[in-house]
């Protein structure tokens, strides 16, 4: 249980992180390492995936973005989504059916994700953030309490996806992180260099796949330990009683 | 069952750490909105003699994603005068701009250290809200005794804005190179797992990207995207530009109302909103004739815009509409028509 601990620590902490704007703290310039919403009221980060469309509507090389991205693929890939995000988080809570992934249609992040970019450069303007439901629960509803939003089209529209999405979490643990998040698109990529890996001891492993059934994922831990799809939760590690699987930190080369 | 068990303990813990960092933070709660452009005075201080004039730069930067209009400096002090300063119409989001003040003071001035103030008005618009925003600005002035050989500056009549020059571009080269490097070590990646090398080609593409984006201020634009509301994500509608048309039911409402009544409708010729809100108030009267306008615009009336709450903490938001006997004010265009009956149908 030592891992859940500590992810419900770090799930907090990027909480914390996300609405340290009600301490008065304004805008920074950092780069959150999630789906969080910068249109938050209390958001003190801005969101990668709206900063990005911004960067392509004013035509600019986005050098810093770039870094950004790197460095929390490096460091952790999508162990971010697993152990920080908010969004994340949300998706953790209404984790009840750990269904298995359908690897195939798991790509349609990627769209998601390449399709994004590509509306920012043609309709010139942030289109994504007109549908995505991290910004329909942290700003549209915020700031319908706060008189500044009103029910109007583009709030519907706001709340259907939010809606769709809170639907397909409970369907499907993790919906959202498996088939749509663009954020987990891109740090996915990193998934096989960062630095947090989940380790695989196959010579102690039983193949009992226990851990499949813990994966909130849906991937099977046993065999892909390296999936681009792991959001390094550690819960098969948890799960595994033979101790085959660990969470690792560290420098050295993959195997 | 266990298992279950498990599943709801976590959950419920998972949800009590959530609500209390939630309700920390709301209960500390506050929230503030960036002004969208950064204004200073370079020098911001100023040796004159007297009798004699001496010049500042007022630097303007737009560090939002919204275009600033009208950006226009006052002078307050009234024992100094100013050479007039244009009006800088637009400044696009991102854009800088620097403009001359001249300063004159008088023979009869006393000597010493003094401030002069001034104030900056400018206004832009989020979705079909807009906002006019009042900054104060001071320059510390050193007036000393004029000596023989100063030298009168010669003052010209009408400053404008200067353009900087734009920043140098980077050779297309290395963003390519960059790029190379990056989808190469992710790709490598994917095949081989990782190794040193792809790390460290990895560890090059960061460095690299910190230290362009870093000399480029791409953080400061990354924060300044970040600072200003993003409408898209809200879900707040933009300005229409056709005419309003009231329903049917709408204009069987308007027909019932017996008491003549009196609005104000607040206007600026800088609103992109007021003019639809202004037609469908327009329409209003044609079909009822005992309700009756006063146009105010906010620019030249600004006592009676503060007078009826259009003006607050030095911002004025425009369209609004306020009916003076039930003392109530509509802002913004959004779902106007239903608004606005309401409004009227509203016993005083």
């Amino acid at each position: 249980m030592k891992i859940a601990r500590g992810r419900r620590i770090g799930q907090s902490f990027g909480m914390l992180l996300g609405l340290f704007g009600a301490t008065g703290i304004g805008m920074t310039h950092l780069i959150f390492p999630g789906l969080h919403c910068y249109a938050c009221p209390w958001a003190i980060t801005i969101c990668p995936i709206g900063l990005a469309q911004n960067l392509i509507v004013f035509g600019t090389v986005p050098y810093y973005w770039i870094a950004m991205i790197v460095l929390y693929g490096l460091a952790a890939g999508r162990g971010f989504c697993g152990w920080f995000c908010p969004f994340g988080t949300l998706n953790d809570l209404l984790s009840f059916r750990k269904v298995k992934i359908r690897d195939t249609v798991s790509y349609s992040k990627f769209f998601v994700l390449i399709g994004t970019l590509l509306a920012a450069w043609v309709f010139t303007d942030t289109v994504f953030c007109k549908l995505c439901p991290a910004s329909s629960l942290e700003a549209s509803i915020p700031y319908l309490f706060m008189g500044i939003a009103r029910v109007n089209r583009p709030f519907l529209i706001h709340m259907g996806t939010l809606a769709a999405t809170l639907v397909g979490m409970v369907l499907i643990a993790r919906f959202w992180c498996r088939y749509l998040c663009p954020m987990g698109a891109l740090l996915s990529l990193f998934n096989r260099v960062s630095f947090l890996r989940l380790k695989l001891d196959e010579k102690r492993c039983s193949r009992c796949a226990a851990c499949t059934s813990d994966c909130p994922m849906g991937i099977e831990p046993h065999t892909q330990h390296d999936n681009h799809n792991c959001i390094k939760c550690g819960r098969c590690v948890d799960g595994c009683h033979l101790n085959a699987l660990s969470m690792d930190f560290s420098l050295k080369d993959s195997p | 069952m266990a298992h279950r068990s498990a599943v709801v303990r976590n959950l419920r813990r998972t949800m009590v750490v959530i609500a209390s960092s939630f309700s920390v933070l709301l209960s500390i709660g506050a929230f503030a909105q960036s002004p969208i452009l950064q204004i200073s005075l370079k020098p911001g201080e100023l040796s004159i003699p007297r009798g004699s004039s001496a010049s500042t730069s007022l630097q303007v930067a737009n560090t939002s994603i919204h275009e600033a209009d009208e950006i226009e400096i006052v002078l307050l002090s009234e024992s100094l005068t100013m050479v007039p300063v244009a009006v800088i119409e637009v400044l696009d989001p991102f854009e800088t701009t620097s403009i001359d003040v001249w300063l004159t003071v008088p023979d009869e001035s006393p000597e010493g250290e003094r401030e002069a103030l001034f104030e900056i008005v400018y206004t832009y618009c989020i979705g079909d809200l807009c906002f006019q925003i009042l900054e104060e600005l001071s320059l510390t002035l050193n007036v000393h005794p004029p000596s023989e050989t100063t030298v009168e500056p010669i003052v010209p009549p009408i400053v404008g804005p200067v353009k900087p020059a734009a920043p140098p571009q980077w050779p297309a080269i290395v963003p390519i190179m960059l790029g190379i490097l990056l989808v190469g070590a992710l790709v490598l990646a994917r095949w081989v797992g990782r190794r040193w090398w792809i790390v460290l080609m990895l560890l090059a593409v960061m460095g690299g990207g910190f230290g362009l984006g870093l000399r480029f201020g791409q953080d400061q634009q990354a924060q300044s995207i970040g600072a200003v509301l993003c409408t898209s994500c809200v879900g707040i509608e933009e300005a229409p530009r056709r005419e309003p048309s009231l329903s049917a039911s709408a204009r069987e409402a308007l027909e019932r109302i017996a008491e003549p009544i009196e609005l104000l409708f607040f206007t600026a010729t800088w609103c992109q909103a007021c003019p639809y809100a202004k037609a469908m108030v327009d329409q209003a009267v044609e079909i009822q004739p005992g309700i009756s306008v006063r146009v105010v615009d906010v620019d030249e009336d600004k006592d009676t815009a503060r007078l009826h709450g259009i003006v607050q903490s030095e911002r004025t938001i425009v369209p609004a509409i306020y009916r003076a006997d039930t003392d109530r004010v509509l802002f913004g265009i959004e779902d106007l028509e239903t608004r606005l009956i309401e409004l009227l149908e509203e016993s005083p």
